[in-house]
């Protein structure tokens, strides 16, 4: 690494200390690494971009989906080769029954399966209950006649049919139930607001909500009203009905008013007259 | 641009001369980037796997090089922000503090099979090893690298004179350092 002065230059008034070290990294690396290195990279690389370890036979997949369906067409066509296409190869054959998979595993077993350990004594079911004995061989359900000799046939046509087209299943709203329960809500909500409402400004005695008081009261006789004043004065303890009732309370007639007056001079009433005209039958001293 | 860069571009992007080419730019490149990559990792290990990665990028992306910058500009931006990715992998493995991982570096230092604590260029590597990311790679590609401020801007989208004050403190770091080690 060749040390160029004008770097040291200015090192020099940052740091004389600095300046003053080797340059030179105490690192190192084997003398051979730079050599080979740009292979070794380009063989990574390449292995990065090797295509994948498995294979399969060219053409493979060509007429899988053909050959797949002719053998299911073919029914039980396990073990021959119907499907076509270069990589089609036959399955291998499954045993057809469970007796003859047995004897190829264990014919010992396969023999001793067609033994049963168990046994009843004969007449049981005669003996526990006769209609179970006549029940054991009938069987109540039915299928159609030739059903069995039919099923084959009906499912290699309904292969061969093009698939139609599944009906969307249909969707249940989970939020019908959900609607129910809003609507409930709402009306709880809209009674609560119509009722405090109510409450609120239905307010007994107020303007415009009794308009038949008035009337109703020109009915009462003084003397009913004066009982029902002077036992709301009983019932009510604060200063300000308290005066109320006591006002209300007070019996006045011609008499008294007269000896009200009479301790006021007759100018002054006279002035009181003037300012307040109307009261024409007011009583003079 | 060099004019030999520009021959060698232009051979990577045909087919028939692009290993060739590739090969020219590694020999012509590997020990600057090695060194460079060495000083932020430390280990021999750690910085030839870096730098096969560096190069493994720069394969995938050399087509489409735009050239409005030097190749080695693009060259040494792509080592270190690999280096840098490869400093944060390393912190979330050992799930280690910030402070922490300078010491591990610190450590590797120490663990060299050369190192001599006696010897100042070791120490220099220790006071290195102590300074913050930025600074670090500021002062070894000033230092070391000799590169210009004008480059060295473009290579980590700082301005000029950013990079000469990390440069400066980068130094004083440094010299107290070895002062009081």
């Amino acid at each position: 690494m060749n040390v160029k002065n004008d770097i040291l230059e200015e090192l020099r008034p940052v740091s004389e200390l600095v300046a003053t070290i080797s340059r030179e990294t105490p690192y190192r690396v084997a003398d051979d690494y730079f050599t080979d290195l740009a292979n070794r990279v380009l063989l990574r690389i390449k292995t990065q971009h090797k295509p994948l370890a498995f294979n399969v036979p060219d053409g493979y997949f060509e007429g899988f989906a053909e050959g797949m369906l002719a053998r299911i067409k073919a029914g039980a066509g396990l073990g021959t080769s119907a499907g076509s296409g270069p990589g089609f190869e036959p399955m291998k054959a499954l045993p057809e029954t469970v007796d003859q998979e047995l004897s190829g595993l264990s014919p010992l077993l396969a023999q001793l399966r067609s033994k049963e350990t168990y046994r009843m004594p004969e007449g049981y079911f005669e003996e526990v209950s006769p209609i179970l004995a006549v029940a054991k061989e009938l069987n109540p359900y039915t299928v159609p006649e030739e059903y069995f000799h039919q099923l084959p046939v009906g499912i290699e046509e309904k292969l061969e049919q093009p698939q139609e087209e599944k009906k969307p299943a249909k969707v249940v709203a989970f939020g019908r139930r959900t609607r129910l329960w809003q609507y409930s809500a709402a009306a709880v909500v809209a009674g609560l607001i119509l009722t405090i409402g109510w409450l609120r400004l239905h307010v007994p005695g107020s303007h415009g909500t009794s308009p038949t008081v008035p009337v109703s009261l020109a009915k009462v006789s003084d003397q009913d009203l004066q009982n029902f004043l002077a036992n709301t004065h009983a019932e009510n303890d604060t200063p300000v009905d308290q005066s109320a009732a006591n006002i209300a309370a007070l019996d006045f007639n011609d008499g008294d008013i007269k000896s009200l007056l009479g301790e006021i001079p007759d100018g002054e009433l006279k002035q009181y007259m003037d300012e307040h005209g109307g009261a024409v039958d007011i009583a003079t001293n | 641009m060099t004019i030999q860069d520009t021959e060698l571009l232009l051979q990577f992007r045909n087919p028939e001369t692009k290993e060739r080419a590739f090969t020219a730019i590694i020999r012509k490149y590997q020990e600057k980037l090695y060194w460079h990559i060495r000083r932020m990792v430390v280990e021999h290990e750690d910085a030839n796997d870096v730098l096969q990665n560096v190069f493994i990028r720069v394969w995938n992306g050399l087509e489409n090089f735009r050239e409005d910058s030097q190749l080695y500009t693009w060259l040494y931006r792509i080592a270190t922000n690999e280096c840098l990715s490869y400093l944060e992998q390393q912190k979330r493995k050992s799930a280690l503090p910030l402070d922490e991982t300078e010491s591990g570096l610190s450590n590797k230092v120490i663990a060299d099979k050369y190192f001599d604590p006696n010897k100042l260029e070791w120490k220099l590597q220790l006071a290195i090893q102590q300074l913050p990311e930025k600074q670090r790679i500021v002062f070894t590609l000033r230092y070391y690298d000799e590169m210009p401020y004008e480059e060295m801007s473009r290579v980590l989208d700082t301005s000029e004179g950013a990079l000469k004050a990390s440069y400066h403190h980068a130094v004083k770091k440094i010299e107290d350092y070895i002062l009081n080690h």
